[in-house]
């Protein structure tokens, strides 16, 4: 008959010390057990025992296969990506700004009996949500921008790029192109690095579309509506070179050993290592605006050079070159989330970007309405459905062609 | 910092990349737990799943909570149950367990082979609850401490201590007994 002590057997059986050590040792148990085991040579067929008990209880191994793993993080990204970019938003406030002189005005005309109201209250914040009434029908309806841009090769030609196909662009110096669902992507083979003389493509998106690049090294380059990135096909040298026009967001790949930078027109320079930003350089707005999301950079103007922190904006035009620290980045990347974000905007600046996504000019006849809108709007709205809320705000539209006049 | 703080703070300033790493690894972890109680693996991926985006949508509170693994391991497990529960009470299933059934046959006593894994041995298994059996597995297999184990079982650390202990004994005293017979 085995002959042991039982309840010594069952004590080290119950010991959580015990146990880590013979299923999960570390260096700390392991020397402790070791030197028990040692100056207790009475109780060490006790430990042998418990310790070989307590290895024979197992489990199946039922951990699924790595297509199994796989499939379910895509779905779950999938999910999150939808939730993230969420349904329609449209509330939207106003708040009408009231010059002083209206105080006195006033009480002068009767005409202005509305105003006086709006008056009395300083200010009003009207907080608006889209009824479910829709919009006119109208026979032309302003549709908003799609995944479209123009693609021009190192040999001069022209390629379309839309989402309707899936296009493989044939190898220019071994880099593979594929274009579909609004992104083209540069893949490079191994031939493709060896220092060869840098050939250029330039990515053109008109007014009313929007594109994805992802570049050689990785980098991915949202663009926007009326804008451009001409950039290398691959990166050979030591540093990796882009020309942006209008506006772009980009996610840099990481390489300390080449430093990723942005020219703009006006001879800007934005030197990063790797990280999120975004670049506002539209020719009708009044700055330049680099916002950095994650990561550093350093901007280069006119002989300055200023380092950024994420939350930082740097805000360059002739004869400026400041910094701000921005207490929320949303809305300046709502874009490539899909959506329209204003922060007590005034209605120009939030015409040129409509205009520029739904590729309409606007037209202002009798003077821009002083008003100030702050919240959210779907970008994938048609026009029409997007003035819709603007009009409930006393705000009055007209379309006429591809124009959009404004009256208050 | 230890690597895995690490890699949850990172997960909670939003790098999905790091998500994703330990998306792979609790998913998997999830998914043999689950199969310890049920073979419809749909259940068990949409439960796995379900709390995996949770994970994600509330990592900004990540450093709120002590131990996000046995957190999310905890909300998984309350996800499959409920549904396999559900899933009991449409079939028309009298008599509801408390939690569902841990699978014996999933409960491998080395040293014997599966063919003469012996009539007593498998009596000796099932006359531990699934509570006793996942105990043992939580701590055994998955290496999680008694504190965490009682934890996710929602019972006191004291409790779990009884609940192993009990069972070692009770399969002890079977497994002395085929010792015994095979003398």
């Amino acid at each position: 008959m085995p002959h042991y002590n039982n309840s010594s057997f069952q004590h080290f059986l119950d010991d959580a010390s015990f146990q880590q050590w013979v299923l999960f040792p570390d260096v700390e148990n392991a020397q402790y057990w070791k030197d028990h085991y040692q100056s207790h040579p009475e109780q060490q067929k006790t430990m042998d025992e418990a310790r070989n008990f307590i290895l024979s209880l197992r489990f199946k191994d039922d951990h699924p296969d790595s297509e199994v793993i796989e499939r379910s993080l895509a779905r779950a990204l999938e999910i999150i990506k939808t939730k993230e970019s969420a349904s329609p938003i449209r509330k939207l406030k106003s708040k009408t700004r009231i010059p002083a002189f209206w105080w006195a005005a006033a009480a002068l005309l009767p005409i202005l009996f509305s105003v006086w109201f709006i008056v009395s209250n300083k200010s009003v914040d009207k907080e608006l949500t889209e009824t479910d009434a829709g919009p006119a029908q109208t026979t032309t309806s302003i549709l908003p921008g799609t995944d479209r841009a123009t693609l021009t090769l190192a040999d001069g030609s022209m390629v379309v790029l839309d989402t309707a196909d899936q296009q493989s662009i044939m190898g220019q110096q071994n880099v593979k192109l594929i274009s579909a669902n609004g992104q083209i992507s540069y893949k490079a083979t191994a031939q493709a690095l060896k220092g060869d003389e840098m050939q250029f493509n330039k990515i053109v998106t008109p007014r009313g579309g929007q594109y994805k690049i992802e570049l050689q090294d990785g980098t991915m380059v949202w663009l926007n509506a009326a804008s451009s990135l001409r950039y290398p096909v691959a990166f050979t040298t030591n540093k990796r070179e882009v020309e942006l026009e209008g506006e772009g967001y980009f996610e840099v790949a990481h390489n300390a050993a080449k430093p990723f930078i942005v020219k703009l027109t006006d001879g800007t320079q934005v030197t990063v290592l790797g990280t999120y930003f975004n670049i506002n350089s539209y020719t009708d707005e009044k700055s330049i605006k680099t916002t950095l999301i994650q990561g550093s950079v350093m901007i280069a103007q006119g002989g300055q050079q200023k380092m950024l922190r994420p939350g930082d904006q740097a805000v360059t035009g002739q004869d400026k070159f400041n910094v701000v620290h921005l207490a929320n980045t949303d809305q300046i990347v709502a874009w490539k989330n899909g959506y329209f974000s204003f922060n007590d905007d005034n209605l120009e600046s939030i015409m040129r970007q409509l205009s520029r996504w739904y590729n309409v000019e606007i037209a202002f006849p009798q003077g821009v309405p002083d008003v100030l809108f702050s919240g959210e709007l779907d970008r994938n709205l048609k026009l029409e459905e997007l003035l819709e809320v603007f009009s409930t705000m006393k705000i009055n539209y007209q379309i006429e062609n591809r124009k959009l006049i404004i009256t208050p | 910092m230890s690597i895995e703080q690490g890699l949850w703070q990172q997960i909670s300033k939003g790098n999905r990349e790091i998500y994703a790493l330990i998306y792979r690894k609790l998913f998997s972890r999830f998914y043999n737990h689950g199969r310890k109680f049920t073979t419809d693996v749909v259940l068990i991926e949409d439960a796995a799943q379900e709390a995996l985006i949770l994970l994600w949508e509330r990592r900004d509170k990540l450093s709120d909570i002590k131990n996000a693994e046995t957190y999310y391991y905890s909300v998984y497990r309350n996800n499959l149950f409920a549904a396999i529960r559900k899933q009991q009470i449409l079939a028309g299933e009298q008599e509801l367990p408390e939690t569902p059934e841990f699978s014996i046959e999933s409960v491998i006593i080395a040293g014997e082979s599966e063919a003469s894994q012996s009539a007593e041995l498998q009596a000796a298994l099932k006359a531990l609850t699934s509570r006793q059996l996942e105990a043992i597995f939580l701590r055994f297999y998955e290496g999680f401490s008694y504190e965490e184990v009682a934890e996710m079982l929602d019972i006191t650390v004291k409790a779990t201590y009884k609940i192993v202990a009990r069972a070692l004994a009770q399969l002890k005293e079977n497994m002395l007994m085929q010792l015994l017979l095979c003398f």
